[in-house]
């Protein structure tokens, strides 16, 4: 039988490897996909999965059950991924250029219902490649509230429980990075009607 | 750009997310339909989000996270197997919890809660631990002074009875161009009044063997601050004319002849409000000198000499 969140939390109290086991069943998936789109790279995202399941099963005792047990574990993701950044932006070393990090992208994933021309598959992804070098260029900060905003559907105020940082912060975060992300992506964008001069003044 | 497209543009993003209320929702929608420049700002911004479903999420390679699992086991039974290591971890979630306490405690101290939320056992630990640190800082204070350091100071403070004597003070609010004379001759500046220029000891006091005027059978000797006043005191004659201080010896004459002095000596001070602060209530003091020699006998030896 699956156990619920709380009776896994209980059970990590009590320093069973099953609940750690059913954790990472659980919350596997979500936190490589957090953790590959903070860092970027196969192997840091490695990095954080580890250290972030390590600290659930070492820190558990620190937690303190105000928050949900998931907005803990996006909160420790988070944290370990921006920390790695900094140290790796630092460093200055990068294993796997955005380029090549993105074909291994499109290669892993599985494009089963893509039924177009192949003349529009190019397009797609000279269009998914723009989009995501877009979002990959963006400061750590601005896309990590993306990333929890755009793919993970979370909401203003969890954003801010798991940044520990106020409401208003995360809202310019989003806005800053939806115009950054405007200007990146200009080409695609200018399909709408853009207004003379004029009438913009 | 008017005034009102720059406040509309400024919260199309929450627009797009429907976080606004109402009222606002309402109003940015209205805006929307008669202002072309802030429709265009709202378009482009959606298509751009609209965009972001070309985004590519990264997909872990096939297997990952069964060898995931695998190597987090190893690490955790590696990591257990230390003792050390679980006392460490156990020890720290410890200080994590208490550290987290306390910054909920202080959280509720500053955050000037409810009075619903208010208890006093939240804040406790947030007053103790201000309380512990004001009486480390207190205790720091008293004790990181030497005993030496301490004992001058008190020395220093009865030696120069002006300093805080209420004549002087009275006479200090009469009299300023007193006041700045007793200032320079103190070696105080005007702009810094309180911090005192080191004070040299030059009291060289003229001692007079008076045994040879028959005094008594021990020979009384007594010196005074009257013919060589100590510095700081020179210019204060007008103030209080009478004698500064003196001291009177007593000891076997042959003692002032002799290289060391030993003996009693009484204090005389034009100031008995000084001693009665200390608990006395007469203006003279009785005090022994033991191996004092004879050339640095002078007022300011005898207070040093002191041990209050």
């Amino acid at each position: 039988m699956e156990r619920t969140e709380t009776l896994l939390v209980a059970d990590l109290f009590e320093a069973d490897t099953t609940a750690l086991a059913s954790i990472v069943e659980k919350y596997g998936r979500l936190v490589y996909r957090l953790a590959i789109q903070i860092t970027k790279n196969h192997e840091d995202a490695n990095d954080v999965m580890q250290e972030t399941f390590l600290k659930v099963h070492e820190s558990i005792g620190t937690f303190r059950q105000e928050s949900a047990f998931e907005t803990w574990l996006y909160r420790i993701v988070v944290n370990q991924g921006l920390n790695l950044v900094k140290r790796r932006d630092r460093r200055r070393e990068f294993s796997i250029s955005n380029e090549a990090e993105f074909d291994i992208r499109c290669d892993l994933r599985v494009h089963n219902d893509y039924r177009d021309t192949p003349h529009a598959e190019v397009e797609k992804k000279e269009l998914q490649r723009w989009v995501t070098q877009a979002v990959d260029s963006l400061p750590a900060k601005h896309r990590t509230v993306v990333i929890l905003h755009e793919f993970e559907g979370l909401t203003h105020p969890r954003i801010a429980a798991i940044l520990n940082c106020s409401e208003g912060t995360v809202r310019s975060r989003l806005h800053y990075a939806r115009r950054k992300l405007r200007e990146m992506l200009r080409p695609y964008v200018d399909g709408v009607n853009r207004p003379r001069k004029k009438e913009r003044d | 750009m008017r005034f009102k497209c720059r406040s509309i543009q400024a919260c199309l993003s929450e627009y797009i997310d429907c976080g606004l209320s109402d009222r606002q929702h309402a109003a940015v929608k209205n805006h929307l339909r008669h202002c072309t420049a802030c429709r265009y700002e709202f378009e482009s911004l959606r298509r751009t989000t609209g965009l972001l479903n070309y985004y590519v999420e990264p997909e872990p390679p096939k297997g990952y996270h069964q060898l995931f699992w695998r190597e987090l086991q190893s690490t955790i039974e590696q990591n257990e197997s230390q003792p050390a290591w679980a006392l460490w971890r156990n020890v720290r979630n410890a200080g994590q919890n208490l550290f987290y306490r306390l910054v909920d405690s202080f959280q509720t101290l500053v955050g000037a809660p409810s009075r619903r939320s208010f208890k006093w056992s939240k804040i406790a630990p947030a007053y103790s631990i201000i309380f512990l640190i004001m009486s480390g800082i207190f205790l720091v204070t008293q004790f990181s002074r030497a005993p030496e350091e301490k004992r001058r100071a008190r020395v220093d403070q009865i030696s120069n009875p002006l300093k805080e004597s209420p004549v002087q003070l009275v006479h200090a609010r009469e009299n300023r161009a007193l006041v700045a004379k007793r200032d320079k001759a103190l070696g105080l500046t005007q702009g810094i009044r309180n911090r005192r220029a080191p004070r040299k000891v030059n009291h060289q006091l003229e001692i007079t063997d008076l045994s040879n005027q028959g005094l008594d059978s021990y020979g009384h000797a007594a010196f005074n601050s009257t013919s060589e006043t100590p510095r700081g005191h020179t210019d204060d004659s007008d103030v209080f004319p009478e004698l500064i201080a003196s001291a009177q010896l007593t000891a076997p004459h042959p003692a002032l002849t002799t290289r060391e002095f030993s003996g009693a000596v009484a204090i005389n001070s034009p100031f008995p409000e000084k001693f009665e602060r200390e608990g006395r209530q007469s203006n003279s003091w009785l005090r022994v000198l033991k191996h004092v020699a004879v050339r640095d006998l002078s007022l300011t030896e005898v207070y040093d000499s002191v041990k209050l």
